[in-house]
């Protein structure tokens, strides 16, 4: 096997490939950089027809799809997920933290929702506002901009409705909502939940001649071969290569730490390379680190004793995911339905921005509303909560023959589910730091995780199971899921479980309080920055990934500057 | 631009793919054949990576997990469970055994319910029947078995007896297997995973759901004329195109 050897010096070496690494290189690489990606996994491309998912039937899988051995399923398109071989980690007493990754060119960006929010003005100052946690050094209308140009480049959905914490931008047209979520719509307005289209990053319109269009097959999780969906290869680094962008890839390579030298500055990135399982050195005259926030931790915590650029012991701290619980119901309404093709676009055409005042609450921050449902693709698991159905409707639960089957064709297409992605408040006890008994099979030092839900999290997700339960009724639905209770935490998620991790190198002003400056940039390595979302201060109830883009694409113009004049 | 576009492109499957990126632009005039896209010439081990293939390799080369027998069982429950009707074949037929086999493999922890459910089968012909083969009872006898293992608690919090867990299993199996089969795809009447232009629910359904008063909302989403039409927006956000 050829194994590709570092030789130069790149004037960049990004560590990641998915959001932040993706968007830096594009950026870097149109500046006439030369860029080097260190990636973990192999090169994907979603067009290859070997190894697309997208399209199949679920009979093509042994298992019909289920989730035994990748998560989410046999099609979902991450190599990687919570567990993955060879690459442990571990955790503190009383912490179940799931730590998701995808091994691939593109990273998590090949499997992801695609729901592609900005974070609001508020989102940008909670301290502020409710005392908690640490403001942003940069404000919304600083990363104004950067949005407005990610949205243009990207492309997503969605429609301007002049709300205060969820801004407009530059949408294209979305998909009309399904039956399930019409009723959904009427449901929520009758519980004065605010309900609008989603904002997601699927071509409904042509915004380049490059992409394809969405042609709706409901399977954005298995990446788009006509790149009609985002995802990082497909979006940023195929089209900076193909406009002449000197990009190197290093796949297969698993990055361990940051070589600095005498003069304190970043030097090199020393990795793994997987198929000889050798050590190499890349060297770089600026070096990213974007290689999801837990890993660029880890990486940055592993490159010296006690944490390259680590003054303020913060790095690893802050540690935190969105909030997750979820409710679902069946619709009578729904049953007998006519059989159409509603798989959409890959989620949920209708959301629930947060609509409430925490002033009000007894929980300081808010969450959104996914919802699901509908004629879906039966796959591993149809039909298994039958019974449920049957208790609901009335009939003795179990049975068989003929009136058990015409039974499972009545209700096809008659659930609906809701879940809430809400915003933590960010804890200094949670926490990633390095297990000092245990490396993974490159020999490099695992993490090792502390992490604790709050009461603040438990209270928002009881707000959730109310607010679900208010929704579903109102819909006409039978809850399946029945209501959890505060004895079971209010159905929230085990942290991680929603893979919006984010927080371990914050950025901020003072660098006692913060890893990083604003943009990215670490405040004792003057040419090492960070484009995942280590750097956030705080999550909102958002999906991270837009603002993963929008800081990237500033630090890049950022070092792009700061190298003409010859600050790095 | 033709709505249609595209979509007999997108159909030809993987093969296609460097075809697509213009397809998915404006060319083609072709009717959709919904829901019938053509056989994928790539196989599904492709998308497996190195360790998924060993590791679905070694189920293959240990299967079957069941004896011959249990599998004529197996295959007389599944048709118990899910009988050919007028609107599709027998559950056994459409390959849901072999479905099941695999899955004890792949969850270990299906098979001793499966097993000691099969064995529990036995023993109720015996009692029950004399004979301590379930396969050569009559039918009236096997649903007399049936019957009494058939139906789970009301209440849901209940566990239910075992050879009662192994029916709802062995049920939930069956069901999967077969609507996740060609067959059984049709019978449902799913619809998808075929390219098209979603453009809501059918008029008809709408009006039997009265969804109606909505124009607001329908007026901001995409009118599919537009699709292949270059987005352009003025300085505040509005579409222009």
């Amino acid at each position: 096997m050829e194994i590709k050897k570092p030789t130069k010096t790149y004037d960049a070496v990004i560590v990641g490939s998915g959001a932040g690494g993706g968007m830096t290189a594009k950026v870097l690489a149109e500046q006439g950089l030369s860029v080097a990606i260190v990636e973990a996994g192999p090169y994907f491309d979603p067009a290859d027809p070997v190894t697309k998912t997208q399209m199949r039937w679920p009979y093509e899988s042994p298992r019909r799809g289920a989730g035994s051995h990748r998560d989410f399923g046999d099609f979902n398109m991450a190599w990687g997920g919570w567990d993955i071989e060879g690459e442990p980690y571990t955790q503190a007493e009383g912490t179940d933290f799931r730590w998701f990754r995808s091994r691939m060119l593109g990273g998590r960006t090949n499997h992801w929702g695609r729901i592609s929010l900005r974070f609001g003005p508020d989102d940008f100052r909670r301290k502020d506002i409710d005392g908690l946690g640490a403001n942003w050094p940069v404000s919304y209308e600083d990363l104004k901009p950067y949005y407005d140009k990610v949205d243009k480049l990207i492309g997503v959905f969605g429609t301007n409705e002049g709300l205060p914490n969820d801004p407009d931008g530059f949408f294209l047209p979305p998909p009309k909502p399904r039956l399930h979520e019409w009723y959904y719509i009427k449901g929520a307005r009758k519980a004065g939940v605010t309900v609008i289209p989603s904002r997601m990053s699927m071509l409904t319109k042509r915004i380049s001649k490059e992409r394809g269009l969405c042609f709706y097959c409901g399977q954005c999780g298995r990446s788009c071969m006509v790149y009609a969906d985002f995802s990082s290869g497909s979006c940023l680094i195929f089209p900076a290569q193909k406009a002449g962008g000197q990009i190197d890839l290093f796949v297969n390579c698993m990055a361990r730490s940051v070589e600095t030298g005498p003069d304190g500055k970043a030097k090199a990135v020393s990795y793994v390379n997987k198929a000889d399982r050798r050590e190499y050195q890349i060297k770089g005259k600026v070096i990213v680190l974007a290689a999801s926030a837990c890993s660029t931790a880890r990486i940055l915590l592993n490159s010296k004793e006690g944490g390259l650029g680590n003054s303020s012991g913060l790095i690893g701290r802050y540690l935190h995911d969105s909030t997750g619980s979820s409710m679902y119901g069946f619709l009578p309404d729904l049953m007998d339905r006519k059989r159409y093709n509603e798989d959409g676009v890959g989620g949920m055409h209708v959301y629930s921005p947060w609509w409430g005042d925490n002033k009000k609450l007894d929980f300081p921050r808010g969450y959104h509303i996914e919802v699901w449902g509908g004629q879906s693709m039966p796959r591993y698991g149809h039909g298994f909560n039958q019974a449920y159905v049957q208790r609901a409707l009335g009939i003795t639960p179990g049975g068989y023959g003929k009136k058990y089957k015409e039974e499972l064709r009545r209700i096809y297409g008659a659930f609906v589910g809701m879940s809430g992605r809400g915003e933590s408040v960010a804890q200094y006890d949670n926490h990633c730091d390095i297990d000092p008994n245990k490396v993974d099979e490159w020999g490099i030092p695992v993490l090792r995780f502390h992490y604790k839900w709050t009461e603040h999290e438990r209270r928002q997700a009881g707000h959730m199971q109310d607010t679900f339960e208010e929704v579903l009724t109102n819909m006409g639905a039978k809850i399946l899921s029945s209501k959890k209770t505060a004895e079971q935490d209010y159905g929230l998620n085990k942290p991680g479980q929603i893979i919006h991790e984010v927080g371990t190198a914050r950025m901020g002003d003072d660098p006692m309080e913060s890893v990083t400056n604003s943009y990215g940039r670490l405040h004792e390595v003057p040419n090492l920055f960070i484009t995942d979302a280590a750097t956030f201060p705080s999550q909102a109830d958002k999906n991270p990934t837009w603002t993963i883009m929008a800081l990237a694409w500033r630090t890049s113009d950022h070092i792009i500057s700061e190298l003409k004049k010859m600050n790095l | 631009m033709d709505r249609r576009e595209s979509i007999k492109s997108l159909l030809i499957g993987a093969a296609a793919t460097s075809a697509l990126f213009t397809a998915a632009g404006c060319e083609a005039d072709t009717t959709p054949a919904g829901g019938t896209a053509a056989e994928n010439p790539f196989p599904y081990e492709g998308t497996r990576l190195p360790n998924e293939r060993q590791r679905d390799a070694r189920f293959h080369a240990n299967a079957p997990f069941f004896s011959e027998s249990e599998h004529k069982t197996l295959d007389r429950l599944a048709d118990i469970i899910l009988p050919a009707d007028e609107q599709g074949p027998a559950a056994s037929a459409t390959g849901v055994t072999d479905f099941i086999d695999f899955m004890t493999l792949d969850f270990p922890d299906f098979q001793l319910p499966l097993r000691g459910g099969l064995s529990w089968l036995s023993r109720a012909a015996l009692q029950r029947f004399g004979q301590n083969d379930f396969m050569v009872l009559s039918e009236e006898q096997q649903l007399a078995i049936i019957d009494t293992i058939a139906y789970m608690p009301q209440d849901p919090v209940e566990d239910p007896e075992p050879e009662v867990a192994f029916f709802d299993l062995l049920r939930r199996l069956v069901t999967t297997g077969y609507f996740t089969s060609k067959e059984g795809l049709k019978d449902l009447g799913y619809k998808g995973n075929a390219p098209n232009l979603w453009d809501g629910p059918p008029e008809d359904v709408l009006r039997k759901h009265g969804i109606t008063g909505e124009e607001a909302w329908l007026s901001k989403c995409i009118d599919h004329d537009t699709r292949n039409e270059m987005a352009k927006w003025d300085e505040n956000g509005n579409l222009l195109t």
